[in-house]
Order: C-alpha cells, then sequence, then structure tokens
C-alpha cells in the first residue's frame, strides 16, 4: 500500500543510477524482481541491495564480456615514467611554493601520495602483476 | 570465447533456466534453492548477468506477464545455451572426478612431496 508505494519510489531511484539506455529495457521488470523480495511493512531498500545495485550500475560492467583492463595494467612501465615525472614536477612545484602558502603544503602531500603510489607500483611489478588491481592512478584514486 | 570457463553465478543462472523459462524472481529463488542457500543473487547481479547472456545469445525473452501490475519477463535458454551449459557441466564433472579419484588415494588431501 503505502509503504509499498514508499519502497518502490525509493528502489526506482536507486536504478536511476543505471545507464538511461538499460533502465528503458530493465527498469519495469528490475522493480518488480526488487519488490518480489521485499517483505512486509519494508519502507527502505535493504543495505546490501544498495551495495549489489551500485556495484552493477557501470556501464563497463553491463558490457559484454569481462570487463576491459586498467590502463595502469595495460601500460605499467607508463604508469612510473609517468609517476617519475610527476614526482620531479610536484618537487619544483612545492620548493617553487615553498611551506609558506597553503599551496606548498598542498603540493607536499600529493607528492607524499605519488611517491606512495609509486613504491606500490614497484611492488606490484615485482610481485609478476598478477592478481589484484594494480595501484591506482591519482586521478582514478577519487 | 566459447572454451571461457564460466563463472560460478552464470553457470547457476543457465542451470536454472535448464528445466524451463523463469523469471527473474524465480531465477534468483531457483538459483539459492540449487546451491543449497549458499548463492543469493542480488537484482544488479542478476540483471548483469542477462544483459550478459542475452548479448552473447545463451538466453532469450519468452514471453512477459504483467502479475499484480508488474511486468515480468521469462528468460529461457537458447540451443547455444544449452550446448554451452552441457559443456561446461561436462568439464566440471570431469575436474571433480579428477579430485575425488586423487582424494581416494590419499584421503587426508596432503600433497606426498611436502
Amino acid at each position: 500500500m503505502n509503504e509499498s508505494k514508499t519502497l518502490e519510489r525509493r528502489y526506482r531511484r536507486l536504478i536511476a543510477m543505471y545507464p538511461r539506455k538499460f533502465r528503458q529495457r530493465r527498469e519495469e521488470e528490475m522493480l518488480s524482481v526488487l519488490m518480489s523480495g521485499a517483505h512486509d511493512g519494508q519502507r527502505w531498500p535493504r543495505p546490501a541491495e544498495i551495495v549489489n545495485l551500485a556495484r552493477h550500475a557501470t556501464p563497463s560492467r553491463l558490457r559484454n564480456g569481462p570487463p576491459p583492463e586498467s590502463f595502469a595494467r595495460r601500460h605499467p612501465r607508463s604508469v612510473l615514467t609517468i609517476r617519475v615525472l610527476l614526482g620531479i614536477w610536484l618537487l619544483v612545484l612545492t620548493v617553487a611554493f615553498t611551506l609558506r602558502t597553503p599551496w606548498g603544503l598542498a603540493f607536499l602531500l600529493a607528492e607524499a601520495l605519488n611517491v606512495y603510489l609509486f613504491a606500490r607500483t614497484l611492488v606490484w611489478k615485482r610481485d609478476g602483476g598478477g592478481g589484484s588491481e594494480p595501484p591506482s592512478t591519482l586521478s582514478q584514486s577519487r | 570465447m566459447s572454451t571461457r570457463p564460466v563463472h560460478e553465478t552464470t553457470f547457476l543462472i543457465l542451470t536454472a533456466l535448464a528445466a524451463g523459462s523463469q523469471h527473474g524472481y524465480g531465477i534468483i529463488t531457483d538459483v539459492m534453492e540449487i546451491s543449497e542457500r549458499r548463492v543469493k543473487l542480488g537484482a544488479g547481479t542478476l540483471y548483469s548477468a542477462l544483459e550478459r547472456l542475452s548479448g552473447e545469445g545463451l538466453i532469450e525473452v519468452d514471453r512477459e506477464e504483467i502479475v499484480d501490475s508488474r511486468l515480468r519477463r521469462y528468460y529461457r535458454l537458447t540451443s547455444e545455451g544449452a550446448q554451452r551449459l552441457a559443456g561446461e557441466a561436462a568439464r566440471l564433472r570431469s575436474n571433480a572426478d579428477a579430485a575425488m579419484s586423487r582424494l581416494q588415494i590419499n584421503p587426508t588431501g596432503r600433497m606426498a612431496t611436502t
């Protein structure tokens, strides 16, 4: 009744995370599945459902075949080179701005993060690059 | 691509559809039963898999029904899907047989070289 309408609205909001084309094809039947799994009086989607929908709503997961490999996995050597160059550039910026301004501190922190990710990339490469995903780049890690 | 082993979730979904067509929630409950409640598919997981399996031509839409003003879309295996499932089941059985026969030789499961 009223609770069911509320729950339906909340499920629709979660399904809204999916690409529009996918929703056009699947929204109604997906909602039907979610509502069938709900217990009497349930007003909110379960946390596990929210996590599951969020994980699968990205376009790459909905494409056919295995998910595309990350840039870092395909080009580990380029990533190391980029990190070294970025490290030098950040060091120059840190020195140029010194620690007197907030920018100096921000660049110093960015440099520390870069060194940390560089070290992780090295460890990942040494371990053969298998298993888990390689460390993400600065832009991916946000 | 056809030689790539299928993921357990995919295997269970195909198995759920092997006896006849089912709608989304039917697949979830059936997969739970087949796996003895070990695998509970989330709606997100299910629809990612259905999307992929439809794209690969292993399943197709059988029919649609409206029940309590909600859409139920039924899926069924294609002949390619049935073939793929049979092949995968045979592969798993062969692996399982090998494991069982070796475990019989050494029931503790410990490797002789260690």
